[in-house]
């Protein structure tokens, strides 16, 4: 368990992909979630020094524990791979675990007294899980402040950049900052957006695999 | 990463060798910090070929520090691959990039 007192990039993508009131997962595209959290889990790494990388390779930095048991056991993945992959590779692979990372983020939230679990029934015999939130004051102060850097003109600190990335590359930032003053800004996003290597690669392995199951559709679907 | 500097009318010219990877960016944002006061700062990329997020994290902080004082950070005589970098990420808009940062320079007095 990290010792932080803030929040990680995997636990910050969980908090924004759900309603603030209802607890219910926001509405993002097949696999997105799962890409953002693999590049939310990279965005940790590299921001505690522990991976570097460029538009070829992710490299590994330092073995040292980060005290994360999820980010630990990535890193040992990584490390474990003789020649470095390019970072889409690991985005790729670490989807596959998503929700895993999902559910310890969960249980952080929950333990922090940010978010509460709570069981519904639907037609009486569906079991649904939902997480409506507790405390609303992290996912307010990260919200406002990445509105004030996409409304205004200033640049933003590398680990908002990061965050921002995420969130644009799984669409979770169209639905968080929708209407018509941030429709405005739409080319200012996407320059924000850029910022940041994973979070670009995250959006390629996005529209890679949104272009290859359109492709696999039949004509007419 | 071996880095010089020197002066150019108002302007502090750090010269960069090396790659910006994690040892060049840590050794970057150890010079240049107490340099962004607000004054006028430029990059010569000339000997750079190689840079990472590390690296470019490093150099968005910069430049968001040195534009808060008011001051400017000017980056130039980039390498064809560390160019192709800053145009793949869309940087090339977001930092004042020049083909040649003596002759911006001089040309500004």
């Amino acid at each position: 368990m990290t010792t932080s007192t803030h929040l990680t990039f995997v636990e910050e993508i969980v908090l924004l992909a759900l309603d603030d009131t209802t607890g219910a997962p926001l509405p993002m595209p097949v696999a997105a979630f799962g890409y953002a959290l693999a590049g939310a889990l990279l965005c940790d790494l590299s921001l505690l020094n522990r991976i570097d990388t460029d538009p070829e390779k992710l490299v590994v930095l330092s073995t040292e524990t980060t005290c994360d048991p999820i980010l630990d056991q990535a890193l040992a993945t990584i490390a474990a791979v003789p020649t470095p992959l390019p970072v889409s590779r690991w985005v790729g692979v670490f989807s596959e675990n998503a929700r895993v990372y999902q559910a310890a983020a969960i249980d952080r939230l929950v333990a922090r007294g940010i978010l509460r679990r709570e069981e519904k029934k639907i037609l009486w015999v569906f079991g649904v899980r939902r997480y409506p939130t507790i405390d609303n004051h992290e996912r307010t102060e990260v919200r406002t402040r990445l509105a004030a850097l996409i409304l205004g003109d200033d640049l933003p600190d590398p680990r908002d950049a990061m965050l921002l990335s995420l969130l644009t590359a799984c669409h979770l930032a169209e639905v968080m900052f929708a209407g018509p003053e941030f429709n405005a800004r739409a080319e200012r996003l996407a320059q924000l957006a850029k910022m940041d290597l994973v979070g670009r690669e995250v959006a390629a392995s996005l529209d890679a695999l949104t272009r290859a199951l359109r492709s696999a559709l039949p004509l007419g679907m | 990463m071996n880095i010089t500097e020197s002066k150019q009318d108002n302007w502090t010219v750090f010269t960069l060798n090396g790659r910006l990877d994690q040892d060049g960016s840590a050794a970057l944002k150890t010079t240049l910090t107490p340099h962004l006061t607000g004054g006028l700062v430029a990059l010569d990329f000339t000997q750079v070929e190689y840079v990472t997020s590390q690296g470019f994290r490093v150099l968005l902080q910069a430049l968001k520090e040195q534009l808060a004082q008011g001051g400017r950070l000017l980056l130039g005589n980039l390498s064809e691959p560390v160019r192709a970098f800053f145009d793949i990420a869309g940087l090339s808009t977001t930092f004042k990039v020049v083909h040649d940062i003596h002759a911006t320079i001089a040309a500004a007095k």
